[in-house]
């Protein structure tokens, strides 16, 4: 990583940590508040009508083109008016992906057949990680396909979008067990691409907090459609 | 009493070195991992349960009626000592009845799978 790239990474971390610092005090009146946006925000000057107005530019994630366990081309148009949760593992993981595909499997469990919410597991091993390897992983949890979609593509692409849009670390790394180093966050995207939520995919709890929070993304989202 | 001391130092080496993959429960991952809760496999021989512990497993498995086939790292780090205690926990958590794993049958079960 260049010394360019750092920057802006530790203040979307520190903003990560801040943000999620906040939502944590935020429980208590869960009902009222909603999900913060998390990552960097720019603020754009706009003219109107002689009136100098700011606009806030929350952090999106970045267009993407990876394959799914169907050969199916996975796009943002896939998720297009969803809700869903992103994160990053590969099948022969020895430490802490199973844990993580354990908790995965309950939120799927709870959403199951839910048109709204949708699921995106990156692959970090696509040389590995072919299609149809993916194909009877997922087979093997006993998903479908057209909710939970496990991707693969050129391995500096999914590198890139972990770093830059999901804020995680997703990397080769010879001393790891597994010979990678991933992070185990599962990430909560909105139907415009913002990041509202992450949630650490090893902990029971902080999953039970993200699917409280899909809840409340959920209701946001039909309360705009009403207004709509 | 050697028997409980097992159970509780097994207990922390599973935390530490299985449970990520076969679950603190022991219900393993669907199709993925396999269960370790009444499992076939591991109970008819523990023997072999050692060895895998040890130097790790590779290739399809059945597993009461169910195949298997994700690679099991091999846990070279361990002594004979600490696969007896883990194996003693799984043995007899879950509604598992395997009884007590002695140190010195352990080093017997690993003696015999050095070859490969």
């Amino acid at each position: 990583m260049t010394a360019r790239f750092k920057l802006p990474f530790f203040l979307a971390l520190l903003s990560t940590l801040i943000l999620s610092a906040c939502s944590g005090s935020q429980t208590n009146e869960e009902a009222s508040s909603s999900l913060p946006y998390l990552g960097r925000h720019e603020y754009v000057e706009k003219t109107v009508d002689n009136q100098t107005k700011v606009d806030t530019l929350y952090h999106q994630v970045a267009d993407f083109q990876f394959v799914d366990q169907d050969s199916s081309l996975v796009t943002p148009s896939t998720f297009e008016g969803k809700i869903y949760i992103a994160d990053f593992f590969f099948t022969s993981c020895p430490t802490i992906c199973p844990v993580m595909k354990t908790q995965m499997l309950r939120v799927y469990e709870t959403y199951k057949g839910n048109e709204q919410v949708a699921f995106l597991s990156h692959t970090i091993d696509p040389e590995y990680d072919t299609v149809a390897l993916l194909h009877d992983y997922a087979e093997r949890l006993g998903v479908s396909s057209n909710q939970w979609h496990f991707v693969t593509g050129e391995k500096e692409d999914i590198y890139d979008i972990g770093l830059n849009s999901y804020m995680v670390t997703a990397m080769e790394d010879e001393e790891e067990p597994g010979g990678f180093i991933h992070s185990g966050a599962f990430i909560l995207v909105d139907k415009d691409r913002h990041i509202r939520g992450m949630y650490d995919g090893t902990d029971k709890d902080k999953v039970d907090l993200l699917i409280k929070h899909i809840d409340m993304l959920l209701k946001e989202n039909n309360k705009n459609r009403e207004e709509a | 009493m050697r028997y409980n001391q097992y159970i509780v130092y097994g207990q922390q080496l599973y935390k530490q070195n299985c449970s990520n993959c076969h679950q603190e429960d022991g219900t393993g991952l669907g199709k993925v991992i396999p269960p370790l809760v009444q499992a076939d496999y591991m109970l008819n021989e523990l023997g072999r349960t050692a060895c895998i512990i040890k130097y790790g497993l590779e290739g399809e498995i059945e597993v009461n009626g169910t195949d298997y086939n994700q690679i099991m790292p091999a846990h070279d780090d361990l002594t004979a000592l600490e696969i007896a205690q883990i194996i003693t926990y799984i043995g007899n958590s879950w509604g598992n009845e395997a009884g007590y794993i002695s140190v010195k049958e352990t080093e017997s079960y690993l003696d015999s799978c050095r070859v490969y």
